[in-house]
């Protein structure tokens, strides 16, 4: 079959992430899959954020967790869609379809939860537009933001305004609360909500991750300023502490369309255009009004210093060719001192470790032109992932009393509900649940994590933060091999070393929310080429083989190939959310 | 042939062979490198520093993907959507190369069912609409959406039509004095004359299947279920692409380790295996059928 299966060609109306490298704890900023919002233009970080003052266990009872788990009088079949998802981490026998959870949730709501399909997420798109083409729509599904809003407009989906308000547990509300309800409102078409959105959680923004054994060789103190960084590198080259190759900067690598930033994820240069104001690939605020940020004249300076930065070494020379991969492994190799990443960071390249003991890594905020200048971060989309219940299914809470249970007994908070002690399950083995959490879960465990080591006990920990503290003990304890068990290693460091700068620095953050979009499903085609065009031209102005001037041409180019009419689209599509 | 026995045309004889014998050792170099990664340590895979010598040599990628059920069932499902698709393209394709390889005076609308035939291999519907048909014949979830899809491959069809006819026309014709049927000419004569080019179409199939993934994807409902290049690409695609959104930082370095580049190594070279064991038989038949099935008188 040589025009067979694999020659179809077949571009999903909108890809989930075209940018897919490295993995983390909540997902990158796809470029074209931006959630649709509106926000004021930045958010301080004030204590309006700790809504959620404690995660600590036990000041509710059980119920003030679970809310409404009636079961149903008669038993609901309820057909499910969802991503699979690997490694389930549970015991061989159980599976995500086949496990305690799902007998919990049958049993204790009197549902019978099957599956219609489970996909990869990187072919759930596709197969749902395939499914809904087929008119196969399952009861409930998973589905991203695009999707959600056409499958509201074309009318397929049920309101769930009023279960949400009946059947959703106080703790859920108190999760969306913890971000002023925003997820919701991304949701929220002509004043119903027609889908549960999942929290991506903040404080995911990149750190400076240095090789601290390196800095302690050459009696260099960690960098507080992008000069400094500059200087480190200088040293770490000339003395050849990573071989004669010595990478002083990697960077994020070549993963078209946009290289450049990559939020919570590997190697973006996102704070070095922070610190120039400029945030390219994201849709900004500027004066009132949504503006891509890769044509701002902000981008101007930030590009000359990363080419000034490009030109004397610092940067790997190769970042433009490489891929994210090849870059993380001349970390992984020892080759390179230093690295752009989110507190995460350690479980990603563990590898520097295991192949040599003596490497140690510290992270700091990552340096702005001056040492007490403003950090300028971004903010993540509210929410990815969209639970849609079917219209004219009986029972819209379904999913909502599921989460109730599931989120109880996975944030550990319902200690009948640990079916699994020896293992460490995933979520997606919880049925019907999604991503919710504290919007500022990440300073807060680390906070209380840092004061039961201090007071040697986990008492005061919530459940979930127990488990890693003792984690973090069986890492201290391993401290002479951390290769012994490095999975140890990389939680503890990820939480002490990584979070650590996030909360010293707190105040000096700001962060910027992106007015992300979806955009118009028309416009596809223009949009890939006008994201490859700004991927290479910015490429390589900092990489020197075009001049700086490039990029006014850059600008024109972007708007004559349809910038100017996608600026009005993604403007109008906010304000009609804002109504 | 006349060959040249001086110095300076055996020295030329040398630096040819000696060439060509570099470029095919270096067609085995990926290979190479594949087996010492799937048997290096996986930190040292990871920072890229295996090249075609093992780095602190290990099984255990091969006993992590032994250890786990799910290989195995995806090589079985592999093995099944094979030798059932293999079988029946065989036979389709036979059936329908004979027919459109007679003379116009045979039958006389030949050439428009060659145009609808070269059509497919031009155009397809879309995916929408290749779904939406194989589900309503209720194909989905089932072997059969794997196989029938791609049970009469046009390429494979214009490829044996065009060696059937170049086998010469006497044959026929003197069967047909004789008295024999076309269902008779067809497996009596032409289809034992045409083991190259059987062989060749049948190897093209073997191929194709073995190494389709995208269909597994989209007409398989359960991962537990997928043929064995559709598991693997899920695999490997999670590690890259996983979504972000479902993994805690745990999940993240448990995923780094059951995913890294020398476990995947370990599933392309135990993926290659069966193809390897197959291409030696039929491949003395592959170059020469295509060769044949090329020239037309």
């Amino acid at each position: 079959m040589r025009k067979g299966l694999m020659s179809l060609k077949f571009k999903p109306l909108i890809t989930r992430r075209q940018k897919v490298t490295v993995i983390g704890s909540a997902v990158l900023l796809a470029s074209t899959t931006l959630g649709s919002m509106v926000s004021a233009q930045t958010v301080r970080l004030t204590s309006a954020h700790y809504l959620s003052k404690s995660l600590g266990g036990g000041s509710h009872p059980l119920s003030w967790y679970f809310g409404n788990i009636k079961p149903y009088h008669k038993t609901v079949n309820v057909s499910i869609g969802w991503f699979s998802s690997l490694p389930t981490g549970l015991p061989p026998a159980a599976s995500q379809t086949n496990n305690a959870y799902v007998r919990t949730v049958d049993k204790t709501l009197n549902v019978h939860l099957t599956w219609n399909f489970l996909e990869p997420f990187s072919e759930l798109t596709t197969k749902e537009q395939l499914v809904v083409a087929d008119n196969q729509m399952p009861d409930v599904m998973v589905v991203n933001q695009q999707q959600m809003e056409q499958l509201a407009h074309a009318g397929k989906l049920a309101n769930l305004t009023g279960a949400f308000k009946r059947d959703a547990s106080p703790y859920i509300k108190s999760l969306y609360a913890s971000n002023h309800d925003r997820a919701l409102k991304t949701a929220t078409i002509n004043g119903k909500l027609m889908a549960i959105p999942d929290t991506q959680i903040g404080y995911q923004w990149n750190l400076l991750w240095i090789r601290k054994d390196w800095l302690a060789k050459l009696h260099l103190q960690p960098p507080t300023t992008m000069a400094g960084v500059i200087h480190v590198a200088k040293e770490f080259i000339s003395h050849h502490l990573g071989g004669k190759q010595t990478i002083g900067l990697v960077g994020p690598g070549n993963s078209s369309p946009n290289s450049l930033t990559t939020y919570n994820n590997f190697g973006g240069f996102d704070t070095i255009f922070g610190a120039f104001g400029a945030y390219p690939t994201y849709w900004i605020n500027v004066h009132g009004k949504a503006k891509y940020g890769s044509v701002q004249p902000q981008m101007l300076p930030a590009l000359k210093y990363l080419r000034a930065m490009y030109k004397a070494g610092v940067i790997d020379p190769s970042f433009a060719t490489r891929t994210t991969d090849q870059e993380v492994a001349k970390v992984a190799g020892g080759q390179a001192g230093m690295f752009f990443g989110p507190w995460w960071m350690p479980g990603h390249v563990e590898q520097t470790v295991e192949n040599n003991p003596n490497a140690t890594w510290v992270a700091v905020a990552a340096p702005g032109l001056t040492a007490h200048a403003r950090l300028n971060v971004l903010a993540p989309p509210w929410s990815l992932n969209y639970i849609v219940v079917k219209k004219g299914f009986a029972h819209p809470g379904v999913a909502l009393k599921a989460i109730n249970i599931d989120q109880t007994d996975y944030r550990g908070h319902n200690p009948a509900g640990n079916f699994y002690p020896r293992y460490n399950p995933g979520w997606a083995n919880w049925p019907l649940l999604v991503q919710l959490d504290f919007y500022n879960s990440v300073p807060l465990q680390y906070r209380e994590l840092k004061a039961a080591l201090a007071h040697h006990s986990p008492a005061s920990l919530a459940p979930r933060d127990v488990t890693i503290y003792q984690r973090i003990l069986k890492a201290r304890a391993n401290q002479a091999h951390p290769a012994k068990d490095i999975a140890y290693w990389a939680e503890a460091a990820a939480w002490m070393t990584g979070v650590a700068p996030i909360s010293a620095n707190e105040k000096r953050y700001h962060q910027v929310e992106p007015m992300t979009v979806v955009l118009p499903v028309s416009m596809e085609a223009q949009w890939t080429q006008m994201q490859s065009l700004e991927n290479e031209t910015l490429l390589q102005i900092i990489t020197g083989q075009k001049p700086v001037s490039a990029f006014k041409q850059f600008v024109q180019q972007w708007k004559g190939l349809g910038g100017t009419k996608i600026t009005q689209y993604v403007q109008a599509h906010i304000k009609a959310f804002s109504k | 042939m006349v060959r040249s026995r001086t110095l300076g045309a055996r020295i030329a004889d040398m630096l040819i062979v000696g060439s060509l014998l570099v470029l095919t050792l270096l067609t085995l170099a990926p290979v190479v490198h594949t087996i010492a990664e799937s048997l290096s340590n996986g930190a040292a895979a990871a920072a890229n520093a295996v090249s075609f010598w093992p780095i602190r040599f290990t099984w255990s990628s091969y006993t992590a993907l032994f250890n786990g059920g799910g290989f195995f069932r995806a090589f079985g499902i592999s093995v099944e959507r094979v030798v059932l698709n293999g079988v029946l393209s065989f036979f389709l394709t036979i059936l329908m190369a004979y027919p459109l390889s007679q003379s116009p005076r045979n039958f006389p609308a030949r050439r428009y069912y060659i145009w609808v035939v070269v059509f497919t291999m031009l155009f397809n519907g879309g995916l929408i609409p290749w779904y939406v048909t194989i589900a309503h014949l209720g194909l989905i979830n089932t072997i059969w959406a794997l196989v029938l899809p791609g049970a009469v491959p046009a390429f494979n069809v214009v490829l044996l039509m065009n060696y059937f006819r170049s086998l010469p026309k006497e044959l026929d014709e003197a069967a047909r004095l004789d008295g024999a049927s076309p269902w008779y000419i067809c497996w009596k004569i032409y289809v034992p004359l045409s083991w190259p080019a059987l062989a060749t179409v049948t190897l093209f199939a073997i191929v194709t299947q073995w190494n389709s993934f995208f269909d597994g994807f989209i007409l398989i409902n359960n991962p537990h279920n997928y043929p064995l290049m559709t598991f693997i690409q899920q695999l490997v695609v999670e590690t890259q692409s996983a979504n972000l959104s479902i993994l805690t930082p745990t999940q993240i370095a448990e995923l780094s380790r059951t995913s890294g580049p020398s476990l995947n190594a370990a599933k392309f070279m135990i993926g290659m295996i069966p193809m390897l064991a197959i291409y030696p038989f039929l491949q003395r038949y592959f170059i020469h059928g295509i060769r044949l099935g090329s020239t037309n008188e």
